[in-house]
């Protein structure tokens, strides 16, 4: 077989192909199992020894050659003459996930930032007990410090329903009351977070809620103290609002606390009560059967709500659960 | 309550200007801001009405400009007895701790008070009415002792004639005319200053009409009291009564500060009235004694995190009128200079404890200056509250099946409740005092709240798929749910439901878990045999369910073991089965399972066909079974065999015809 005259028309072939399919019917003329040039390479097994060698680089030459312009030609191909039929500019077809509401974006937040310090998180009930939560955090009946929280208190014949006729029931005003439970059953040291919903009798406005989600911290142990409480709360903020924020402390009152502070954060310039904080009085200590001569604490507390509502510029804590899913629907993770 | 700058300049001449007053006060004492020109309004804790008056802040202001006060001792003209003019007995010692009343007879006539004592009335919001009025309430102002003036001429006495005072507890329905006019009627509880015949005033909240001090009066009788905080409060939220003096009454006031309540106002009768001593009485059981507690540098400088000196801790609280003291506990033990004894001021009622005088050294020093400085702490993995973690996992599983979070009020309306998770109706628990009607009783179940969030949402919606996480609460337990609600204008609403169910039970590896034929509408969903929930049909576009995340927390493994991949392959049938149209598919499908278990490694219903053309309301349902062995392959003979023993049972089963 004339090798130039097989080349010559191959390229030419080649040369002159439309399509993708051209091409292809070109190569498995050729170059395909059952090719012309295959044949030839097959049948170099009948020739003698000697013209075995050349014929078979002269066909071993031109299949290669072959294969070159075929790649070529197609890559020349999906620059110009392919055309998919498929507009792939149309708008794409989305699954679609849902929304996380913005109370358990901020509240999952500071959870991971406070275990990346080692707090654990720990959480209780929300119907509460007048013990655990005024009387154990040294709020007694009658001491004026009880007018700091407007409490829902259970109807007394519903206690004896409940199974718990002795003590006086109520939607837990602060989750300081979990800091009790959980010292009665742990030894120091620890350090812990507590979020969860609380209850206050207020009239509803755009700052002011029946329900609302409060973030509680302790951290005790034989030597922690007010310069640790900063450097917790500080690594807090900086990782919760950014690195370019100011802080102000105020002396404050809490009776389960002494001394007693609030935390003021300078956030886009503008200064914003944030937390309630101070050392663990000794008297909540003894309450929760530990012994404030061998070891000390401090405790603060957050409001969930009006994180979000910094963070994220909401104007009305209403927003949070009048069930307008709009809202919800505008917050990304 | 609002504060005179310029009274307050007055009593600390160095005091800095009113921005930095305010802002100095915050820092350090209490919330203060600007309330206009010349006036101050500050907040105070419930701790600290020890400050509620001019002196308090003066003292606050001299401590934290370090500076100095002139509030002094009154300088009284006559301190002489004239003759005896008034007795008093006081019949309640632990509600009335002490009592002190004077006798003035006032020669001018009484006018109004001096445009100086106006102008600083007005500022604290209080209206000038005449001379022996406005004293009273200057002195108010000024010392933080209410008191209060009656007319002599107007009390009733006994002894000679001699008008009484007495307190004691009011009879109960005893009814009092107040100086405003309106009638309040007492119960017995309720501290009252009487005279020999009737109430004349609602103790240390508000006076009586009939003995109130006018421009007429030319002898009055000051009253300067103690009494018992808790039952001026008591007293006060129950007539729904709050003045100026019960605010202050109603917080721990010291019994000293009756004193130089007494002598102030005397001062200013005898300077503006000419006012002439007539008697004076002052009944009390006991005075409070001193209070001196131990102060440990070490210990404070060791809870506050910071290196104070000795000089630098008693310079705060000597600023502070706390003054450094010798004790007889000194000589008992042995001689420590990082101990001393601080002798609290009598009008401190806030200071018990040692931890109290830490904070009095540390506001002042400033909380600023403790340096940041990070705790030491045993490496170990924090622990999260199984509960917590798992409504975490819930919540994003959820979401990413295109679920919605939302969050709602814990409060209903209605006393009886269905509680879908339990399926059945409950009892709610009541509030003693709800905010509203429609917010009586707490939530038996999240769905309600759901179903709330459905109707509001579905006139902007296609398809609403909603869920929530939260406690409800009921008579024997507290409980921790999640609800999902599906509503949508397009089909599938309940078999959407029962597949987010599923989806969240697999993805937490829950292996066997399974639903529960109830009712027409419901579904009970069962976990490793326990009852965690409900699914519910509601309508052709709205379904909803409810489940326990409390119990599935034992149920949830973390751990999945490796499981073969099976040897030998399987053999597949498809099957269809034509049933009358009130057949379940859970019935063909328990039927089919139940036949030869050990080879029917999985069924599937591929389709479910309902159409006139079958006849008689018939539906046609396809089912693909897997068959496959453990230990060899199949035959298609045996698979033959199985399949025909299938299709036997559910013909005989379930009335069905092999299509």
């Amino acid at each position: 077989m004339d090798t130039e005259a097989l080349r010559t028309k191959a390229f030419e072939e080649i040369k002159n192909a439309q399509s993708y399919e051209d091409i292809e019917r070109i190569r498995i003329h050729y170059i395909g199992r059952k090719g012309v040039i295959t044949g030839l390479l097959r049948s170099l097994k009948d020739l003698p020894l000697a013209e075995r060698k050349t014929q078979g680089s002269l066909y071993q030459t031109l299949c290669e050659d072959i294969f070159g312009i075929i790649e070529e030609k197609k890559k020349s191909f999906s620059h110009t003459t392919y055309r998919n039929k498929f507009d792939i500019t149309r708008p794409a077809i989305k699954k679609g996930t849902g929304h996380m509401h913005p109370l358990s974006i901020v509240d999952k937040k500071m959870r991971e930032i406070f275990m990346h310090m080692n707090f654990s998180v720990v959480d209780g009930p929300e119907l509460e007990t007048e013990y655990y939560n005024f009387d154990a955090l040294n709020i007694p009946t009658d001491h004026p410090a009880r007018e700091m929280w407007d409490t829902f208190w259970i109807k007394k014949e519903e206690q004896t329903k409940i199974g718990r006729k002795n003590d006086r029931l109520l939607l837990r005003t602060h989750t300081s009351p979990v800091q009790i439970r959980y010292m009665e059953t742990h030894e120091p040291p620890f350090q812990i977070v507590v979020p969860g919903r609380t209850f206050r009798y207020e009239a509803m406005d755009a700052s002011h809620e029946i329900n609302f989600y409060q973030f509680e911290g302790l951290m005790v142990g034989k030597d922690i103290t007010i310069g640790n409480f900063k450097f917790v709360i500080e690594e807090f903020f900086r990782m919760f609002f950014g690195k370019e924020i100011d802080f102000r402390y105020r002396v404050s009152y809490f009776p389960f606390v002494e001394p007693g502070l609030e935390v003021d954060v300078r956030f886009k310039g503008k200064w914003l009560e944030v937390m309630g904080a101070g050392m663990v009085h000794p008297a909540v200590f003894r309450y929760a059967g530990i012994d404030p001569k061998k070891v000390q604490g401090f405790a603060f507390g957050m409001c969930i709500d009006r994180l979000a509502m910094i963070k994220y510029q909401i104007p009305d804590i209403r927003f949070l659960y009048d069930g307008d899913m709009r809202f919800v629907k505008q917050f990304r993770t | 309550m609002k504060f005179s700058y310029s009274l307050i300049k007055k009593l600390v001449p160095d005091v800095g200007s009113k921005k930095e007053l305010v802002k100095l006060l915050s820092l350090h004492s209490l919330e203060a801001e600007d309330a206009g020109i010349g006036v101050l309004d500050v907040s105070f804790t419930p701790n600290r009405y020890d400050a509620a008056s001019h002196w308090g802040i003066a003292r606050e202001a001299a401590a934290i400009f370090r500076t100095h006060h002139v509030i002094r001792e009154p300088k009284l003209k006559h301190t002489k007895k004239k003759e005896e003019a008034i007795t008093v007995h006081v019949k309640n010692f632990s509600l009335c701790p002490r009592y002190s009343a004077r006798v003035f007879d006032i020669p001018k006539k009484v006018c109004s008070s001096p445009k100086w004592m106006q102008k600083i009335l007005r500022e604290c919001g209080m209206r000038p009415i005449n001379a022996v009025v406005d004293i009273m309430n200057y002195v108010m102002l000024e010392v933080g002792q209410p008191l209060h003036a009656f007319d002599y001429a107007k009390i009733a006495g006994t002894n000679k004639g001699i008008p009484s005072i007495i307190v004691r507890t009011a009879h109960s329905g005893e009814k009092i005319m107040t100086l405003d006019g309106g009638e309040h009627e007492l119960s017995q509880s309720m501290l009252l200053i009487t005279d020999s015949e009737w109430p004349l005033a609602i103790a240390g909240i508000k006076g009586g009409k009939r003995a109130e001090s006018t421009t007429k009066t030319n002898r009055i009788i000051v009253e300067a009291a103690s009494f018992d905080y808790v039952s001026i409060r008591k007293t006060s939220l129950f007539l729904h009564l709050s003045t100026d003096a019960s605010v202050r009454f109603s917080h721990n006031l010291s019994s000293m500060l009756v004193e130089y309540g007494m002598n102030r106002a005397h001062e200013l009768l005898e300077e503006i009235l000419d006012a002439r001593l007539v008697d004076t009485v002052d009944v009390y059981k006991k005075i409070p004694g001193r209070k001196v507690i131990s102060f440990d540098i070490v210990r404070f400088n060791k809870l506050i995190g910071i290196e104070l000196k000795r000089k630098d801790i008693v310079s705060c609280l000597n600023m502070l009128d706390f003054r450094i003291v010798a004790s007889s506990d000194q000589k008992k033990k042995k001689y420590d200079s990082n101990v001393f004894w601080v002798e609290v001021p009598s009008y401190r009622t806030d200071i018990e404890i040692f931890e109290d005088l830490t904070e009095e050294v540390i506001r002042i020093y400033g909380y600023d200056k403790i340096v940041s400085n990070p705790p030491f702490i045993g490496v170990r993995s924090p622990e999260v509250e199984p509960r917590v973690s798992i409504a975490d996992q819930l919540r994003i599983i959820s979401i990413a099946a295109g679920f919605d979070e939302m969050l709602t009020h814990s409060f209903l309306s209605d006393k009886k409740q269905y509680d879908l998770c339990d399926n059945i109706e409950k009892r709610a628990i009541e509030l003693e005092n709800p905010i509203a009607q429609d917010k009586r009783y707490l939530r038996t179940s999240i769905v309600p709240g759901l179903i709330d969030v459905c109707q509001k949402n579905n006139r902007l919606y296609d398809t609403i798929r909603i869920f929530e996480i939260g406690n409800v609460f009921a008579h024997d337990k507290e409980d921790l749910r999640i609800g999902f609600a599906i509503e949508t204008i397009h089909e599938g609403a309940f078999l959407e439901i029962k597949g987010i169910v599923e989806d969240v039970l697999e993805r937490l590896g829950m292996t066997d878990f399974s639903f529960s034929t109830i009712d027409d509408m419901t579904l009970s969903i069962i976990v490793d045999d326990v009852l965690i929930g409900h699914i519910q049909w509601m309508s052709k576009e709205r379904a909803v369910a409810e489940f326990s995340i409390q119990k599935i927390v034992p149920c949830v493994t973390e751990e999945r073991a490796y499981m073969p991949i099976p040897r030998y392959p399987a053999v597949i049938r498809d099957v269809s089965f034509l049933v009358d149209g009130d057949v379940r598919v859970s019935d063909v499908l328990n039927t089919i399972q139940s036949v030869s278990q050990e080879y029917v490694e999985d069924v599937d219903m591929l389709d479910y066909f309902e159409d006139a053309s079958l006849g008689n309301g018939k539906k046609s349902l396809t089912f693909r079974i897997v068959f496959r062995a453990d230990e060899r392959t199949l035959t298609d003979g045996e698979v033959d065999v199985l399949l025909q023993d299938i299709q036997k049972q559910v013909v005989e089963t379930c009335f069905a015809e092999i299509r």
